[in-house]
């Protein structure tokens, strides 16, 4: 079991929303944080806990880079196992994603290489993680616009590989998928035949943003048409899961962000609902 | 070290330093890495320096935090320890030497910074102290909380800057000549961070135990620059205020 989130939908709880949600306890299936905003101690740790002791929650990580050369930094690791030893989260996340060479970092989400090579150490550091929190991961799909020139496998089965040798789990961002489709050019049934379903612990949904002839994973806007309708194909592919709403540039009131969850919800419900039928 | 390893390398290298040529990663991709990058950062640091804002206006500190960016690759996956230092850059920055208390109160800024994220620890107890015979105190060694950390000026009085330019308050004048100041940056009760102003002798007292010295040891540097300092009432504002951990 990677998690214990409900499958229902939950919104990214991100600063300007940390005294609305404590003081007004929106209904909402649960909430998920970035993990390093919460590392290591003091006021924000204390809300987070106030916050874990009302829903459900999960921790996404953005900075360990577990697909790098490197080693995963054994400090900021240490201080993920704090804070998953003191929330006790219904699920903690990272992207299948590098960061670092060396010492030297980019704080984003930069695309491998998708290579034998690579895998045997990304699983090597996959495991160091898991090993180092003392439980499995759900592992993220990236957005991104360059590509390794000599890939030996698609994202999707580099993912898969991933899960039979780790013990992972995976978290499908629908929008990542739809702008690498936009941008990459990825095929999308490939993609989800590719994937173990019954890994599937998470899927996220954001809006992206333009820029030239790319889109970019800006979380700035609501989502859009598109990712919606494909989001439609995952739930019939997959079945219903917790489904973030992920908004973390121009963050809009929190009833903006409620009322994208709600959609998300109704997808869901009418998923289940033809679900019962089948 | 492999094809795809060097590879990784040689991204973080293009996306560090834009003067590289972009040719090996496609140019489009890569401006997106290179702008996330560059933005990103200069936006954390122009957020942890809040007073520094106030001090020379948003663009003078876009211009600085720019500069640093540039000059200082990210060296973590955590973006909250990043901008570190950011005031012994402004120390040594040409177009800033007018100003020559920024740096001091830039340092002032980052450990509150740290303050509010530093790990959780046991306070001391004054009980640990009772229980001990006064005549072997002189011996002790005390351990200040993670989020403690002292900020020392020799020249400018950067707690009477910091405090006449926090954000949403009307800026203040400030006498530039009443000398150096120090504080001790500790977290609240409330769990905020603040500070506490030190005398030098107070400061030489903190900077020897956070050092590692006993009490005596850090007392007789405390009496050295001030005959007439008094241990106790520093000792007992720092139970009180939760600064010694355990």
């Amino acid at each position: 079991m990677t998690t214990t989130l409900p499958a229902a939908s939950g919104i990214g709880l991100r600063a300007p929303h940390y005294r609305q949600v404590l003081d007004s306890r929106p209904a909402i299936g649960w909430l998920e944080v970035h993990s390093e905003n919460f590392f290591d101690g003091g006021l924000p740790l204390a809300m987070l806990r106030r916050v874990a002791a009302d829903y459900p929650l999960s921790l996404h990580g953005v900075g360990l880079g577990l697909g790098s050369a490197s080693r995963p930094d054994p400090t900021h690791l240490a201080s993920l196992k704090r804070l998953v030893d003191a929330i006790e989260p219904a699920a903690v996340s990272e992207h299948l994603a590098f960061n670092h060479a060396g010492q030297r970092y980019a704080n984003d989400l930069l695309p491998i290489p998708y290579t034998r090579a690579a895998l045997d150490t990304i699983a090597a550091h996959v495991a160091e993680a898991q090993d180092a929190i003392g439980r499995p991961l759900l592992l993220e799909n990236l957005s991104s616009y360059l590509e390794y020139p000599a890939n030996e496998l698609t994202e999707a089965e580099f993912l898969a590989e991933l899960v039979s040798r780790t013990g992972c789990g995976l978290l499908l961002d629908v929008n990542n998928l739809y702008v690498n489709q936009q941008n990459l050019g990825t095929d999308v049934d490939a993609f989800l035949a590719a994937l173990p379903a019954e890994t599937i612990g998470e899927y996220h949904l954001a809006g992206y943003s333009q820029r030239g002839t790319l889109l970019i994973d800006t979380h700035s806007r609501p989502v859009h048409d598109a990712v919606w309708a494909l989001y439609d194909r995952v739930l019939a592919h997959f079945g219903p899961r917790p489904t973030l709403i992920e908004w973390d540039i121009d963050i809009p009131p929190l009833d903006t962000l409620l009322g994208e969850a709600a959609k998300a919800q109704r997808r869901l419900d009418a998923d289940a609902t033809r679900g019962d039928a089948r | 070290m492999s094809d795809w390893q060097r590879w990784q390398a040689g991204l973080i290298a293009a996306i560090h330093d834009p003067a590289l040529p972009d040719t090996a990663y496609g140019a489009d991709g890569l401006a997106v890495y290179r702008n996330n990058y560059r933005v990103g950062l200069i936006d954390t640091v122009k957020s942890l320096y809040p007073v520094i804002a106030q001090l020379v206006g948003d663009d003078f500190l876009t211009g600085l935090a720019r500069e640093y960016v540039r000059r200082t690759p990210s060296a973590s996956g955590n973006l909250h320890r990043y901008g570190e230092g950011f005031g012994n850059f402004v120390d040594g920055f040409e177009p800033a030497a007018d100003l020559p208390y920024l740096g001091g109160v830039a340092r002032l800024e980052w450990a509150l910074h740290r303050a509010y994220y530093a790990v959780d620890a046991t306070q001391f107890s004054p009980a640990t102290l009772a229980a001990i015979a006064p005549e072997s105190w002189g011996e002790l060694c005390l351990a200040f909380q993670p989020a403690c950390a002292l900020v020392r000026s020799a020249h400018w009085p950067i707690v009477a800057i910091w405090q006449a330019h926090r954000p949403g308050g009307a800026p203040s004048r400030v006498d530039l000549g009443s000398g150096g100041e120090n504080a001790l940056v500790y977290r609240q009760p409330d769990l905020e961070a603040g500070l506490l102003p030190l005398s030098d002798a107070d400061a030489a007292f903190i900077a020897a135990l956070m050092g590692g010295a006993t009490l005596e040891t850090a007392t007789d540097a405390a009496l050295t620059l001030d005959a007439d300092f008094d241990l106790q009432p520093l000792l007992v504002t720092l139970l009180q205020t939760g600064c010694l951990a355990a």
